[in-house]
């Protein structure tokens, strides 16, 4: 395989020339563009973008927030990018909280990173009044238009809009001397959430080094959360970069509308979008009587130099008529069957896996629209060394995490002379496309891209009454190989459950389940009990042998 | 009320035979974008708003009917129906 030259880039060093270069460079593009709840939608060039976010820098530079450390708990919005610039130029460390969390974790991820400012979204608002300790903070809502509260975005956006008008103006450069950008979290709940302090420099290379691997096209639709480093690098600040026009969704609830209104020619997303649309298309094939051209695979006649190409004329009009020009879709996060790959490209839509941890901010390889396995992780960027030590693969470059926030300990077992163990197990092809083949630390991975851990899901489970011993898996569900939900094995103790069947304690042990899930997200519940007779095989130090269940 | 959420159910999903007792994920195995466009079909239906974090809590079709009772809805009080 020919290897294709990488895609021109241009490297910024600082979120503020960043801001500076795009709009200089796309100035009256469209580049971002939000449907509302009501399907209205609007759109901010780059200019608009730059100047609100400068109107941002300025009001909250006025406010003493420059330097602090800024958290933003909320979903994806126009209102959570423009903060996060404002934060990044005004050389502020930005906190990225996963507003789907419990009370705890989010105590956790706000109040145990030094936070001073918050950024929160009216969904969480609730849960902050009622907490005592969120009153120290400053607090922000990222609420906007007219009649919108005095501590809310809006009238912080105004007030520097009129700073602005009146002659002030800001120089961003001084203030991005502080190399931390940002504290992401890695999966996980409470003290299993690892906070990951990422540099500007690694940030911004990495981006760039994404957009030297794939050419994102002009329409990019994403439905990552932007508090992960995912959506964040790859599909915000790359996008940018790249002068793309993004439309931006925030809300499962309306992420295949705004998709179909928005017709992207890609779309930046997760295994479980992919796998949606591909069944979307599917059953439309089904529809016009073409199920056997999507199982049909190409021939190669005997006079032909070239096998018959692999898009189905008709298959593609199909998937016109759903999603207009839609051409590719980047999926990572979780692994996705390459068979959904192999069958997606018959549309005409090629899907591109990538690989990425957050503490390598986080893309390492990717494949390309050039060079293509399905089955692989794709080819490792440009500015990343890789090593594999009895098969973990070992990072190295800008992108790696400068360490987590406070825990230097738990830094020094996974950062070693600059080479980040990323825990994951894997192998590299003479071509250098990368496999993932496991991983060496415990991970339930989740279609939707999120990873939980089962011994977060023990602990959680370990206090009910009648618990025994309990482990947590991934247990085999829907029609792909990689479809898991969330299964615990128990071991109920003897003593509590004597005189019980094993219906009684099934039945009493949901009931306790329920509850416990009612605080969770539907992919973060436990889906399934399962009942042991024995208790579990243990390690010397009295740990459950994960591998003998 | 059940007949109405099993409507929904219906129109959204395409699976049938609901009982009190079904289960969005373990019985009809909706993913997390199933069962937003099936809050989705109740707040257009009954025009209210369901916080993601209620969502949590509502696992089987008991929960949503009691849910929807909660709201102040009942079967004759359903908005829209005729745009279905």
């Amino acid at each position: 395989m020919k290897k294709h030259p990488l895609y021109p880039v241009e490297y910024y060093p600082t979120f503020g020339k960043l801001v500076e270069g795009i709009e200089r460079k796309f100035g009256t593009s469209p580049a971002v563009t939000i449907y509302t709840r009501g399907s209205e939608s609007y759109t901010k060039t780059y200019k608009d973008l730059a100047e609100d976010i400068r109107a941002l820098a300025l009001a909250m530079k006025k406010q003493g927030c420059a330097g602090k450390h800024i958290a933003i708990a909320g979903e994806n919005s126009y209102e959570w990018l423009v903060t996060f610039f404002a934060g990044e130029i005004l050389g502020s460390p930005v906190i990225l909280v996963d507003v789907d969390q419990d009370l705890q974790t989010l105590e956790k991820m706000i109040l145990d990173t030094d936070t001073e400012i918050l950024f929160y979204s009216p969904s969480i608002e609730e849960i902050l009044n009622a907490h005592p300790s969120f009153r120290q903070l400053s607090k922000v809502c990222l609420e906007t238009g007219e009649g919108a509260r005095e501590n809310s975005f809006f009238p912080l956006l105004e007030r520097g809009r009129e700073l602005l008008s009146s002659g002030e103006f800001l120089q961003p450069e001084e203030a991005e001397k502080e190399d931390l950008a940002v504290i992401a979290f890695t999966s996980g709940t409470t003290d299993s959430a690892k906070p990951v302090m990422l540099s500007r420099k690694g940030l911004l290379r990495n981006a760039g080094d994404a957009n030297s691997m794939v050419n994102l096209q002009k329409r990019v639709f994403t439905s990552l959360p932007f508090y992960h480093t995912y959506g964040l690098s790859c599909s915000l600040l790359a996008v940018l970069m790249a002068g793309a026009h993004i439309c931006v969704n925030g809300n499962l609830r309306t992420t295949m509308r705004d998709l179909q209104a928005f017709l992207p020619e890609t779309i930046m997303t997760v295994p479980l979008l992919t796998e949606v649309i591909f069944k979307q298309l599917l059953a439309a094939a089904k529809r016009e009587g073409l199920e056997g051209e999507v199982e049909r695979e190409p021939r190669r006649t005997f006079f032909a130099k070239e096998k018959e190409p692999v898009v189905s004329p008709a298959l593609q009009k199909i998937k016109e008529k759903m999603f207009g020009n839609l051409s590719q879709m980047i999926s990572g996060g979780a692994h996705l069957p390459w068979e959904i790959a192999h069958k997606m490209e018959k549309f005409g839509v090629l899907v591109l896996q990538g690989y990425g941890i957050t503490e390598c901010s986080p893309l390492i390889s990717v494949n390309r629209a050039e060079e293509n396995r399905p089955e692989s992780v794709g080819l490792v960027l440009p500015g990343i060394s890789l090593r594999f030590e009895d098969g973990e693969i070992w990072v190295r470059g800008e992108n790696v995490m400068l360490g987590y926030y406070k825990r230097e300990e738990e830094t020094a077992k996974v950062l070693q002379n600059g080479w980040f163990k990323t825990g994951d197990l894997g192998h590299m092809d003479k071509k250098g496309f990368l496999y993932i083949q496991g991983r060496k630390k415990n991970l339930i991975v989740l279609k939707n891209g999120k990873k939980i851990s089962p011994e977060e899901i023990e602990a959680r489970v370990a206090g009910l009454p009648m618990i025994g011993e309990v482990m947590a898996y991934g247990a085999a569900a829907g029609s792909f190989a990689d479809d898991v939900k969330i299964a615990i094995a128990v071991y109920p103790d003897p003593q509590q459950t004597e005189e019980m069947s094993s219906y009684e304690i099934l039945d009493a042990l949901q009931k306790e389940i329920d509850r416990l899930n009612d605080g969770y997200p539907s992919y973060k519940q436990i889906q399934m009990i399962h009942l042991r007779e024995k208790g579990f095989s243990k390690t010397a130090t009295s740990k459950i042998k994960r591998e003998t269940f | 009320m059940l007949k109405i959420v099993e409507e929904i159910i219906y129109t959204v999903t395409g699976k049938r035979n609901i009982t009190d007792d079904t289960d969005f994920i373990k019985d009809l195995e909706l993913n997390s974008f199933d069962i937003m466009n099936i809050v989705c079909a109740f707040e257009e239906r009954f025009q209210i708003t369901i916080p993601t974090r209620d969502v949590w809590k509502i696992h089987q079709v008991k929960d949503a009917v009691r849910y929807l009772q909660e709201k102040g809805i009942s079967s004759s009080s359903e908005n829209g129906s005729e745009d279905r």
